[in-house]
């Protein structure tokens, strides 16, 4: 089997990363998420640090860039992970890799399926009371608050808008046929694509 | 007074977005500069010689621009521009043959690799270079060399990264050619780089004599815990592995002690500071070609930072939009009238004003702002005016020690340090840097009123 890259960027309670962990065991390739902070923490930055600026916009007002070099702790946090991103595609494994703008930064690898999962409102507010035993309105605030942190990041690294279909191979809305379904159809089309 | 409003109000959308950081400084200070040329001066004054006089092509065909004493001028300070240009040439020259990071590598050896006195000689050479070259410059290279021997020596880089900012930015308080707003000044008001050292310099030196206590009792007892715990079987970095091409150091070396020698001078031999730009470019440029070859001159040309060379042309329009409509003497009025003509108040106001607008504002635009500002102070108070000059010049080099983003050698050493797994948070940042900001513009302000008050 030939290099595949999949990116994944996903609305909030879209249930994303269900589907990236689905479609990673059909193909047999490793899922990047969450554990990118492994591999920051393994260049030097803590839990806290990573936690408070990884995912977010680069910050103007109390940061600046001096022949290209910049003090935004959230922009060099960024940085690092394009790296890796990049490093990872160079190393000619295949994998999926979930968010941080990975649809942008791997763009142009001709081996790169990009893909936005979004849903419908109930649908995800009812995954994330579920996922995270929160009450109605607590769901819908932290849908909000991150749809928006993830929406500010991709559009301050990025030049596609976050969501815009523009900027990837496929949209799907994962509410349709539920999180088994879209990783089937998902790997059907990688099956097509890699043939 | 509408020019006067309009002036005002593109002064203030620019500095705002300069502070803001949403588009590159250069985009903000040329539209800002163009806006100035054709609404202020065009539009609503009809001053075809105003635009003309701004945009100072004349100054290029001037014998003072090239040799003699050099004249106060309005409109663009194309002596400011062509010598950071040609600094910035010789410098990446230098940075190319491997020069600074073998001195860095030297002195750490020299050091026989003992923490606390690599701090003290690390501290001392930020200082004594960015009285010479930029600070960034200095910053960079010095910042590299300390956290990979921060990696080998296994101690924490960040203290000893605080105080080599911090001298960076003192040193270059020190001298005509040490920090752009001395640039500004000197090359504005007709000021030699003796003049500086006579004034700015012996206060930066009383600073250091403060500064370097003060790190070395806030480091000392990390720095020794880490030599306590340090390996043994250390492989300790070679000097001579930093230098790129032996030909092309030494001629980097020769260049750079020629470009001194002609600084420290250049009020007797006549040759000014655009002069001294253009012939340490010229000389990088024969040197790189013999040692290297065409390419390499391509490179180094590739890493000038031309945005800054825009950014100041912009600036200076704009500045001289303000100068024109009569605004900065405005400013200045008020200024003086809260000091009563005081020279001891004078100094009071301006060091502080420009120490806390340089910690959090770019001190370029508020030093080349201030300049006619504190020449029509001068006019109308009566006070002399190398005491404002020297003044300000102090606030805004040594006030942007203050925060990660008052200066730019802060932002690079901050941003190296960040890049390599060690962040400095604003707090840890002010901790060190900000008491000894406060204590050095205090002490500068004592010193600048026992010799002139």
């Amino acid at each position: 089997m030939g290099q595949i890259i999949i990116t994944i960027a996903r609305e909030f309670g879209s249930q994303g990363h269900g589907i990236a962990d689905l479609l990673g065991e059909k193909l047999g390739i490793k899922v990047y998420d969450k554990n990118i902070t492994d591999y920051l923490q393994e260049i030097g930055y803590d839990e806290e640090f990573i936690e408070n600026y990884d995912e977010k916009k680069g910050g103007t007002l109390f940061a600046k860039t001096v022949h290209g070099m910049t003090n935004s702790y959230e922009s060099v946090i960024a940085e690092k992970v394009f790296e890796y991103e990049k490093k990872l595609a160079d190393s000619g494994e295949s994998f999926i890799f979930v968010g941080r703008c990975a649809s942008h930064v791997l763009k142009d690898n001709p081996n790169v399926i990009k893909i936005f999962v979004r849903g419908e409102h109930d649908f995800k507010k009812q995954h994330i009371m579920k996922d995270y035993n929160l009450s109605d309105a607590e769901a819908e605030d932290m849908m909000k608050t991150i749809d928006k942190r993830r929406r500010t990041y991709n559009n301050f690294y990025s030049d596609i808008k976050w969501g815009d279909s523009r900027g990837y191979d496929i949209t799907i809305n994962s509410s349709k046929l539920g999180i088994e379904k879209t990783a089937d159809i998902l790997y059907e089309y990688v099956k097509m694509y890699m043939k | 007074m509408v020019s006067k409003i309009l002036a005002v109000s593109i002064f203030v959308v620019m500095f705002v977005n300069i502070v803001l950081g949403k588009f590159e400084r250069h985009i903000v200070s040329l539209v800002s500069g163009l806006a100035m040329l054709v609404i202020v001066m065009g539009i609503c004054m009809h001053d075809l010689t105003a635009i003309w006089d701004t945009i100072n092509l004349k100054a290029f065909v001037s014998q003072s621009f090239w040799y003699g004493e050099s004249e106060e001028g309005f409109g663009i300070n194309w002596a400011t521009i062509v010598f950071i240009a040609g600094m910035t040439i010789m410098v990446e020259g230098m940075g190319h043959s491997g020069f600074f990071r073998w001195l860095c590598l030297r002195i750490a050896k020299l050091t026989k690799y003992k923490t606390i006195p690599l701090l003290l000689a690390f501290m001392l050479m930020s200082a004594f270079l960015a009285m010479f070259i930029d600070s960034i410059t200095v910053i960079m290279f010095l910042v590299a060399a300390t956290l990979e021997l921060a990696r080998v020596l296994k101690f924490d880089p960040v203290p000893m990264i605080l105080s080599e900012i911090f001298c960076a930015n003192l040193g270059g308080s020190a001298t005509m050619c040490g920090d752009p707003p001395n640039i500004i000044i000197g090359t504005a008001l007709g000021y030699s780089f003796f003049d500086f050292i006579e004034n700015t310099g012996i206060i930066a030196f009383v600073c250091l004599l403060i500064i370097v206590p003060y790190f070395y009792f806030a480091c000392r007892k990390a720095l020794h815990e880490s030599e306590k715990n340090r390996p043994n079987d250390i492989v300790y970095p070679n000097p001579t592995d930093a230098i790129n091409n032996k030909k092309g150091f030494i001629f980097a070396v020769i260049t750079f002690l020629i470009v001194v020698v002609l600084l420290v001078t250049h009020a007797q031999t006549g040759i000014t500071v655009a002069s001294i730009g253009v012939i340490g470019a010229v000389l990088t440029i024969i040197s790189t070609i013999v040692a290297f070859d065409f390419k390499a001159v391509g490179e180094v040309f590739k890493k000038v930072d031309y945005k800054t060379l825009l950014f100041f042309v912009g600036l200076f329009v704009a500045v001289s939009g303000l100068e024109i409509t009569g605004i900065l003497e405005l400013i200045a009025g008020f200024i003086s009238d809260v000091s009563g003509g005081n020279v001891v108040v004078t100094i009071a106001i301006i060091i502080w004003i420009s120490a806390i607008a340089s910690a959090f504002v770019d001190n370029i635009p508020f030093a080349a702002t201030m300049v006619p500002v504190i020449v029509s102070m001068s006019g109308t108070t009566g006070i002399p005016l190398e005491i404002l000059a020297y003044t300000l010049a102090l606030g805004t080099d040594i006030g942007g020690n203050a925060t990660p983003i008052g200066a730019s050698a802060n932002v690079v050493g901050t941003s190296l340090a960040l890049k390599d797994g060690k962040p400095i948070t604003w707090g840890k940042y002010c901790k060190y840097n900000a008491p000894a900001t406060v204590a050095v513009i205090a002490v500068s302000m004592v010193c600048l009123i026992i010799k002139f008050a």
